[in-house]
C-alpha cells in the first residue's frame, strides 16, 4: 500500500521512494533569502567601522562587540552583530560602478552593464536552475523585483513573482485568491477551456498554459496561499522581527521558504543615504533603547530574528542568506550630513547555506576607502553564492540570438567563505 | 568540384600563401588562430586576455596580435630556430599545460603554416606585400580580393558560423529546409551569406493586394510555401483596430463593418487614438519618458519623421536631459535612429561589423560640447573627446553647432529610412525583417533585403510613420490567417497583447476605464493572476447575452458550435462566461 503521491513518483519517474526522499533532501540543501539593501548601505556605518579614522569619516558611531575576537560592527546591530558567529562577512568588496543602475545589475548579474545584452540576475538563474515551482512560486520577490534582479535575456517564465504588497502595511498578496467560491472556481475553469478549445486563431501558447497552471495550482492550494498569510504568526514573532517592511519582509521570507520557495529576495528601500546619514540609520535610538524609526535597528530585529528563526526550525543549513546593496558610500562625509556612493568598498553578510561561521573575508584600508586586504569583486560573491547553492557557474546559457553565454564568465570562488 | 576551384584559385595572380616565402601575418597566420577560437571573446581575445597572453577580438588588430605573439615575453613565444619549440605551438597542442586544452593537432594545416612562417623568419608582411580588399562569400565558397586585383580561395581560413545550426552548417551544408545566414569572417572583414533549400516545389502564389506582396510572394513561391487563406472580416478589424489604435473595436464598429478593409485602415490611422497610441510606441523608441517629452513626441507625430529626428538632435532639450555623456548619445544615434549596435566598439572594434572604436568616437564627438546647465541645454565654446590620448575630431562638418552636421547625415543615410521601416515591420508583423530590430547590418542580413529596401524608399517620399504603417497593413500578407508565424510569412503571426493594450481591451470589453496597473505589464504569472482573480475586474463583469459577450471579448459573433455549447442561463453563468473569455488566449492576443 502506498499513498497517491509515492505511486506517481514511484511509477512515472522511475524513482524509488528511497530517491525521492533523497531528491527532497537534496532540493532542501538549496535555497536563498536576499536580503537587498536598496540604495546601497554604508559599510563604515554597518559592518565595517573606522573608530580610529578622523571625525569626518568615522562618525558619531560606536563600534559594538561581536562573539569573534576583535571584529566589531556598530553599536546599533547589536544582536545581529552577536550570530557574527554564524557568519561570514566578507569586507572587500569592490567595484567600478558607481551608478545604481548599473551597480546593481553588477552585483545581482556578476556582469558590468553592457547596452547590447541585460543578463539575468542569480535570482532568475536560480530560478532557471531550481525550476519552476508547483503551487508556491519558486522565486518570489517581496514587495517587487530590485532593478536588474529579474530574468534578462532568459525567458519571462523565469522572472520572479513580486508580491507586490508591503508585508508591514495591510498585507495582502494581490489576486492570490479568486473571488468566488471554490465550485464556481471549477465552473469557470472548465468553460475557460471550453473557450479555448473552441478558438482556432491560436493553437499552440505553451508559456500561457503554464502561467494559467501555475495560477490555478496556487489559487486552489491552501498550503500555498497560507505561506502568504503573515497573520498566522503569533503576535511575538511578529514583534522580534520588528514591524518594519524589511521586518515583516523576511518573516515572509521564512514562512515562503518553509513552504518550498527557492529563493525570496527582501528588498528594503531606503539606504541612499545622501543627507542626515546617522538620523536615517540611527533613527530615535537612544541609550540602547530601540525606537523603529531607524535603518539600523529594523534591519538589526529582521535579520537576526531570520538567522534565529531558520536556526530553530533546522533550515539555516539548508538556506543561504544574503545582505548586500549595490555599493558603499563615502568615506568622508558630505556637506550636508550623508555619504554619496562609493562602489571601491562594501561589505557583505553571508550566513548558513554551507557558509562558514565566524569567518571574516578581507578588509578596507584606515580611511574604509579602498580594500587593504583580499579585494573580491561582485562576480567572485556570486560565484561563492553559486557554489553554496549547488549552481554550476560555468553553465553556458544562450541569448535570444543563440550568443553563448556563461552563467559567470569572470571571478572564482571565495573559499575562505564557504564551510 | 571544390578541389579543382581552388586549384584554379590558386593559379592566378600573387595571393599570398602559396609557398613558404610568401606567408605573412595578417593574411595566413591569423586566419587560422581566429578559426581556432585563439582570440574568441571567451579565450584570449577576451577584455584582459589568458594568462597574460591577450590577442585582439577576433583578430581585429594583427599589428597587435603580431607584437603579442613575437615581442611579449622576451620573444619566447615564437622560437625562429626550433619552430616546433615555439610556446605559440606547444601551447595549443598540448605539449605544455593550456587551459584551453588541445586547440590545434600536430598535423594540422594550421600548425604547418605556422611552422613554415616561423622558418621564414615570423615576418609581419610576405616579400610580396598585398592589402585584403573585401572578401565575397557564396554558398560554400569565400574568396579574399586583394588590392592588386589576385584573388584567393580561403574557405579553409575562413571563420563561418551558422544563425541557426538547424537549418545549415557553417560550411554551408543545407541540413533543413528554411533559410538562414552564415557569418563568414576573413581578416577583419565580415559578410554573410544565405543557406537554405525550399519545403517543395514551386508554387504559385498570386494573392497580391501591394508591391509589399511582390517581394514576400516571390520567396514563398522560391520555397515552395503556400500561403495560409486571407482572414475574414471580423478578425481583420480586430487585428487593424488593435495595431492601429491599440485597443479593441466596439460591438457597433463591428456590426457596421462593410468589408472596406483599405478604408478601414485608412480611417483607423487617421485617428486620434492612433497618434496617442504610435507616439507612445516611439516615445519609447526615442527615449522619451517623462511625461513632457512624451508629449513632444506626441505633437511630432504627425509632421514628417526626419524632421522631428532633425529637432530632437539640434533644439529639443529633453534628449540631453536624460543622456548627458557624448558616447552614449552616440549609441542612442546608432541604437535607436540607425539600427545599429555601436557600444561594442567603445572598447574594441565591432565584431560583426566595419565599425571601428575611431568612428564611434568620431560620432561621439558631435556632442563633445553640449553641456547641460540648470536644466538647459547649451554649447561650450571649445572641448573635445580623446581617445588613447589624441583628440578626436568630427569625420565631416563644419557647422557652428556640430549637431547640425550630424542630424543631416543621420536623417539622409539609408540607415535611417531603413531602420524605421524595420522598426514599423516589426510592430505589425511580429518580428522585424531584420533581428533584433536595432541589429542591422551586413552580417545580420534581412530576410527579404529587397523588401526592407522598397519600404525604405516609399517611407523617404515622406517620412510618415503613419503611410508606412497603412502599406503594410494594406498587404496581403498582413491579412492573413494567424499561426505562429514564420519567417516568410505564410502565415500571420499572433501575439500576446501589450499591458497598455490588454488595459484598453479589458476597459473596452467591460465599458469602464481602467487605470493601467503594472502587473499585466509583459508575461508573467502575475498578470494571469490579476485577469482571473482581480476583485476590480470581477466587479465589472455584468451579465450580458452569449452573441454581445463574443463581440465585446473576442470582437465576433460566437459560432454556431459556440452558440450551441453556452446554453446555460442565469446571470452568474453570463457572468462567469465573461470571465472566461476574458481569460481566453484568443482574448489576450492579438491574432
Amino acid at each position: 500500500m502506498c499513498t497517491r503521491r509515492q505511486f506517481l513518483v514511484g511509477s512515472v519517474f522511475g524513482l524509488t521512494l528511497a530517491d525521492a526522499l533523497a531528491w527532497g533532501k537534496a532540493s532542501r540543501n538549496k535555497s536563498c533569502i536576499l536580503v537587498w539593501l536598496n540604495g546601497g548601505p554604508s559599510h563604515l556605518d554597518l559592518f565595517d567601522l573606522k573608530p580610529d579614522a578622523p571625525a569626518e569619516i568615522r562618525g558619531p558611531f560606536k563600534p559594538g562587540r561581536t562573539p569573534l575576537d576583535g571584529v566589531r560592527v556598530n553599536e546599533h546591530l547589536p544582536r545581529l552583530g552577536g550570530l557574527l558567529d554564524r557568519c561570514t562577512l566578507i569586507r572587500s568588496v569592490t567595484s567600478p560602478e558607481g551608478n545604481h543602475d548599473r551597480a546593481s545589475h553588477y552585483m545581482l548579474t556578476g556582469y558590468r552593464p553592457t547596452p547590447a545584452l541585460v543578463y539575468p540576475s542569480f535570482c532568475s538563474v536560480a530560478a532557471k536552475e531550481f525550476g519552476v515551482g508547483k503551487a508556491l512560486p519558486n522565486v518570489i520577490a517581496v514587495p517587487t523585483a530590485p532593478t536588474y534582479a529579474g530574468a534578462g535575456y532568459l525567458t519571462a517564465a523565469f522572472e520572479p513573482f513580486s508580491v507586490n504588497s508591503d508585508p508591514s502595511r495591510n498585507f495582502k498578496v494581490k489576486d492570490l485568491e479568486a473571488p468566488v467560491a471554490d465550485d464556481r472556481l471549477d465552473r469557470r475553469r472548465s468553460m475557460l477551456a471550453a473557450v479555448d478549445r473552441f478558438c482556432r486563431s491560436v493553437e499552440d501558447y505553451p508559456a500561457r498554459d503554464t502561467f494559467l497552471e501555475q495560477a490555478f495550482g496556487l489559487v486552489t492550494s491552501k498550503e500555498a496561499r497560507a505561506a502568504f498569510d503573515l497573520s498566522r504568526e503569533d503576535e511575538k514573532t511578529r514583534h522580534r522581527y520588528g514591524p518594519s517592511r524589511a521586518g515583516q519582509s523576511c518573516l515572509l521570507a521564512r514562512r515562503l521558504i518553509e513552504a518550498g520557495a527557492r529563493f525570496v529576495t527582501v528588498n528594503d528601500d531606503g539606504w541612499d543615504t545622501h543627507q542626515d546619514i546617522f538620523k536615517q540609520l540611527a533613527g530615535n535610538f537612544v541609550n540602547g533603547k530601540y525606537s523603529y524609526g531607524g535603518k539600523l535597528p529594523e534591519l538589526d530585529l529582521a535579520v537576526s530574528a531570520l538567522i534565529e528563526d531558520l536556526e530553530a526550525r533546522g533550515l539555516l543549513e539548508s538556506t543561504l542568506v544574503i545582505v548586500m546593496g549595490e555599493f558603499g558610500r563615502t568615506p568622508k562625509l558630505n556637506a550636508i550630513g550623508g555619504r554619496d556612493h562609493w562602489p571601491r568598498a562594501s561589505s557583505v553578510l553571508l550566513a548558513g547555506g554551507g557558509v562558514k561561521r565566524g569567518q571574516v573575508v578581507g578588509e578596507t584600508d584606515p580611511s574604509g576607502e579602498l580594500p587593504a586586504e583580499r579585494p573580491v569583486g561582485p562576480e567572485d560573491v556570486l560565484h561563492t553564492v553559486y557554489r553554496a547553492l549547488g549552481i554550476d557557474a560555468d553553465r553556458e546559457y544562450r541569448t535570444a540570438t543563440g550568443r553563448p553565454v556563461k552563467v559567470l564568465d569572470k571571478g572564482e570562488v571565495i573559499r575562505e567563505a564557504l564551510a | 568540384m571544390k578541389r579543382i576551384a581552388l586549384l584554379f584559385v590558386l593559379g592566378i595572380g600573387a595571393a599570398p600563401g602559396q609557398d613558404p616565402v610568401g606567408i605573412d601575418f595578417p593574411n595566413d597566420v591569423l586566419p587560422h588562430l581566429t578559426r581556432l577560437g585563439c582570440n574568441a571573446g571567451s579565450c584570449h581575445g577576451s577584455a584582459t586576455g589568458q594568462k597574460g597572453f591577450k590577442l585582439s577580438l577576433l583578430g581585429y588588430d594583427a599589428a597587435w596580435d603580431y607584437a603579442a605573439i613575437t615581442r611579449e615575453l622576451r620573444g619566447r613565444r615564437v622560437d625562429l630556430a626550433e619552430p616546433e619549440k615555439s610556446l605559440l605551438l606547444r601551447k595549443p597542442t598540448r605539449q605544455l599545460k593550456h587551459g584551453g586544452g588541445r586547440a590545434m593537432a600536430e598535423d594540422s594545416e594550421a600548425h604547418r603554416v605556422i611552422v613554415d612562417w616561423l622558418r621564414a623568419g615570423a615576418p609581419f608582411r610576405s616579400a610580396r606585400p598585398v592589402e585584403l580588399a573585401r572578401i565575397v562569400a557564396e554558398p560554400g565558397k569565400v574568396t579574399a580580393q586583394y588590392t592588386d586585383g589576385s584573388t584567393r580561395d580561403v574557405t579553409r581560413l575562413a571563420l563561418r558560423t551558422s544563425n541557426d545550426d538547424a537549418i545549415a552548417d557553417p560550411d554551408g551544408t543545407v541540413k533543413a529546409p528554411g533559410e538562414t545566414s552564415i557569418m563568414v569572417r576573413y581578416g577583419g572583414q565580415v559578410a554573410a551569406v544565405v543557406a537554405g533549400r525550399p519545403f517543395g516545389p514551386k508554387v504559385e502564389v498570386s494573392d497580391r493586394r501591394n508591391l509589399v506582396d511582390d517581394y514576400i510572394n516571390d520567396k514563398l513561391s522560391r520555397y515552395g510555401l503556400r500561403p495560409l487563406p486571407p482572414c475574414d472580416d471580423e478578425t481583420f478589424l480586430r487585428r487593424a483596430t488593435l495595431d492601429a489604435i491599440g485597443t479593441l473595436p466596439t460591438p457597433d464598429e463591428i456590426l457596421a463593418f462593410n468589408g472596406d478593409r483599405d478604408a478601414l485602415v485608412d480611417r483607423l490611422l487617421d485617428r486620434a487614438e492612433s497618434a496617442d497610441y504610435w507616439s507612445g510606441l516611439w516615445a519609447r523608441v526615442l527615449r522619451a519618458t517623462e511625461p513632457s517629452a512624451r508629449q513632444w513626441v506626441r505633437t511630432r507625430y504627425s509632421r514628417p519623421y526626419d524632421e522631428t529626428i532633425q529637432r530632437l538632435l539640434v533644439g529639443e532639450p529633453y534628449l540631453y536631459l536624460a543622456i548627458g555623456d557624448p558616447k552614449q548619445l552616440a549609441e542612442f544615434v546608432g541604437q535607436s535612429l540607425l539600427g545599429a549596435r555601436w557600444m561594442c566598439a567603445q572598447c574594441h572594434n565591432h565584431p560583426f561589423e566595419r565599425f571601428s572604436r575611431r568612428d564611434y568616437f568620431g560620432v561621439a564627438s558631435f556632442f563633445a560640447r553640449v553641456r547641460v546647465r540648470d536644466g538647459r541645454v547649451e554649447l561650450e565654446p571649445r572641448g573635445e573627446l580623446d581617445l588613447d590620448g589624441k583628440e578626436i575630431l568630427p569625420p565631416f562638418g563644419s557647422s557652428p553647432d556640430r549637431r547640425e552636421d550630424l542630424a543631416k547625415w543621420v536623417t539622409q543615410s539609408d540607415a535611417f529610412a531603413r531602420a524605421a521601416a524595420n522598426r514599423v515591420w516589426a510592430i505589425l508583423m511580429g518580428r522585424g525583417l531584420v533581428e533584433p530590430v536595432d541589429d542591422l547590418r551586413t552580417s545580420n542580413p534581412a530576410t527579404h533585403p529587397e523588401l526592407l529596401e522598397a519600404l525604405a524608399r516609399e517611407f523617404r517620399k515622406d517620412f510618415s510613420i503613419r503611410n508606412l504603417a497603412g502599406l503594410v497593413m494594406k498587404s496581403a500578407a498582413y491579412a492573413r490567417n494567424s499561426g505562429k508565424g514564420d519567417a516568410f510569412y505564410a502565415a500571420r503571426m499572433w501575439k500576446p497583447l501589450d499591458g497598455e493594450v490588454l488595459t484598453n481591451a479589458v476597459s473596452r470589453a467591460t465599458r469602464q476605464q481602467l487605470p493601467y496597473d503594472r502587473v499585466i505589464s509583459g508575461e508573467t504569472l502575475a498578470r494571469t493572476l490579476h485577469l482571473m482573480n482581480s476583485p476590480e475586474i470581477d466587479a465589472l463583469l455584468a451579465p450580458d447575452t452569449v452573441e454581445n459577450l463574443y463581440l465585446r471579448t473576442l470582437s465576433r459573433r460566437p459560432t454556431a458550435e459556440e452558440r450551441a455549447h453556452w446554453t446555460g442561463t442565469g446571470d452568474e453563468y453570463r457572468k462567469d462566461l465573461f470571465w472566461a473569455l476574458l481569460n481566453s488566449k484568443e482574448f489576450g492576443t492579438n491574432h
